[in-house]
């Protein structure tokens, strides 16, 4: 009984052509503890106009992780929903807490930090997560593909939710569902157009299958890294995003 | 649904309409720089694939009568006959033609499934609006558009305009800037940065970074 898990970010063509980092940021671990096989992960899209968009996506990437994995590692019990609600907006505020302080230590306003934040902790059981911003978490349960939250878009489609806006706080979207879950992917607003379809944002099936079944048969972290890592930098998709991408996967073989 | 353009072509689509004034008075050198600065704008943003398929021009222009000369295509199929200089100035009219424009356009990337950024509102003028009462309601239609962040408006004057009425339509966070001489040219090849700009990066709330416009506006010294 254990988790597969990889996450890979690929620079998208424009912050190559510009010398610029990739301010996308992914994290995901497996947690031990009492509850069993847990997971959690966390993926942050630094805002391009923003200039130090990619530490701000590495601090709350990071910080929401820490605060997920260490809730779901200390617990001794199921959690609740309203319990879980809770601990996802507890690890929401140290996110954002965390992007405050780097700010206010490089003596940056905090706008130039701007990240949107998706963060998610599971076991085969139940699956909780928070997202402010766009990009997307999709996991398989009892009625197939699943998408969490749809992406934040408001009217525009370059305009989104950041960590950073004053506010943010009463925009995080928080959800609790009981499972079983043997699949979870997560990713930045670059594959919103391959992995689900307009105009409902349903998962697009074909674009998932072949993660799910690659990450069930539990191949090794750097493997599975390997296959993520040749989709993103693939021409295919190159020719339909110039945007940073970052996919996290997680399977669950019992 | 669904328009064969939006199958051939389901980028995100960035609105712009270009609003000119070509009343009389700017008759010669300015309008001849105004289709040359046209030209340019379209062959600046057809360099950067990605803006050539994402940016959508419809063009109105305002001399003696209110006239859409192309409703939204983007820029490969953008065909602009040379605009020529006629009669009074009905800003109005032309304002409120302008935002219809938009909001139909909207309507229809919302029927095909498209997104879509938020649209540009780009007016050129050297004069006063001839049609006062009408304008006067256009302005204030603009001005609630604006807040109501249902578009961006930018106003240009062009040498002799009068720049209190500009600023009766432009919101006091971007007010009317004017041309230096007659750089057409400078100001469209900073318009399609802009454009190209906004067409892919993302933003939160109204942070908005757009190229310095010192390359032809006439800045306060």
């Amino acid at each position: 009984m254990s988790w597969s898990l990889a996450v890979e970010s690929f620079p998208g063509r424009r912050h190559v052509r510009n010398a610029e980092p990739c301010q996308d940021h992914g994290l995901v671990r497996t947690v031990e503890g009492r509850l069993g096989a847990g997971v959690a992960g966390a993926i942050a899209d630094g805002a391009g106009s923003a200039r130090f968009g990619e530490t701000g996506a590495r601090i709350a990437a990071a910080a929401a992780l820490d605060a997920l994995a260490g809730w779901l590692g200390s617990r001794r019990t199921q959690p609740s929903p309203r319990g879980s609600a809770g601990a996802l907006l507890a690890a929401y505020d140290s996110a954002r807490a965390a992007v405050l302080t780097e700010a206010a230590r490089m003596n940056a306003v905090q706008e130039a930090f701007a990240t949107t934040l998706l963060a998610f902790v599971a076991t085969p059981d139940w699956l909780a997560a928070l997202q402010l911003g766009d990009g997307f978490i999709v996991a398989r349960g009892p009625t197939g593909y699943e998408l969490l939250f749809a992406p934040d878009k408001g009217e525009y489609v370059n305009e989104t939710r950041f960590v950073t806006d004053p506010g943010s706080r009463v925009a995080v979207r928080c959800c609790f569902k009981p499972g079983p879950w043997h699949f979870i992917a997560a990713a930045t607003d670059g594959l919103e157009n391959v992995a689900l379809k307009q105009p409902d944002w349903l998962p697009h099936a074909p674009f998932f299958e072949p993660f799910d079944r690659f990450v069930a048969d539990a191949p090794p972290s750097d493997r599975l890294g390997g296959e993520i890592k040749a989709f993103l930098g693939s021409d295919r998709l190159d020719a339909r995003t110039d945007d940073d991408r970052t996919l996290l996967l997680c399977g669950f073989r019992s | 649904m669904i328009l064969p353009e939006f199958v051939d072509n389901p980028e995100n689509r960035c609105p712009v309409v270009l609003l000119l004034d070509v009343s009389k008075s700017m008759a010669g050198d300015p309008i001849r720089e105004l289709n040359a600065g046209i030209a340019a704008f379209k062959w600046h943003v057809q360099q950067d694939e990605l803006a050539a398929l994402r940016v959508e021009v419809a063009v109105i222009a305002f001399g003696g009568r209110v006239e859409k000369i192309s409703d939204f295509v983007t820029v490969d199929r953008l065909s602009i006959p040379p605009l020529e200089a006629a009669g009074d100035t009905p800003m109005g009219a032309a304002i409120n033609l302008a935002i219809d424009t938009l909001e139909a356009r909207k309507a229809i990337y919302r029927d095909g499934g498209i997104q879509y950024y938020r649209p540009w509102l780009f007016l050129i003028t050297d004069g006063e609006p001839s049609d006062r009462a009408s304008f006067d309601a256009a302005a204030q239609r603009l001005d609630k558009a604006e807040a109501d962040r249902r578009l961006s408006f930018f106003a240009v004057g062009v040498q002799g305009a009068k720049l209190e009425s500009l600023q009766k339509v432009c919101s006091s966070h971007r007010p009317p800037l004017m041309l230096r001489g007659l750089d057409f040219r400078a100001l469209f090849e900073w318009l399609s940065a802009s454009v190209r700009t906004v067409s892919r990066g993302r933003i939160g709330g109204d942070m908005i970074q757009l190229p310095p416009v010192s390359g032809w506006a006439v800045t306060e010294t």
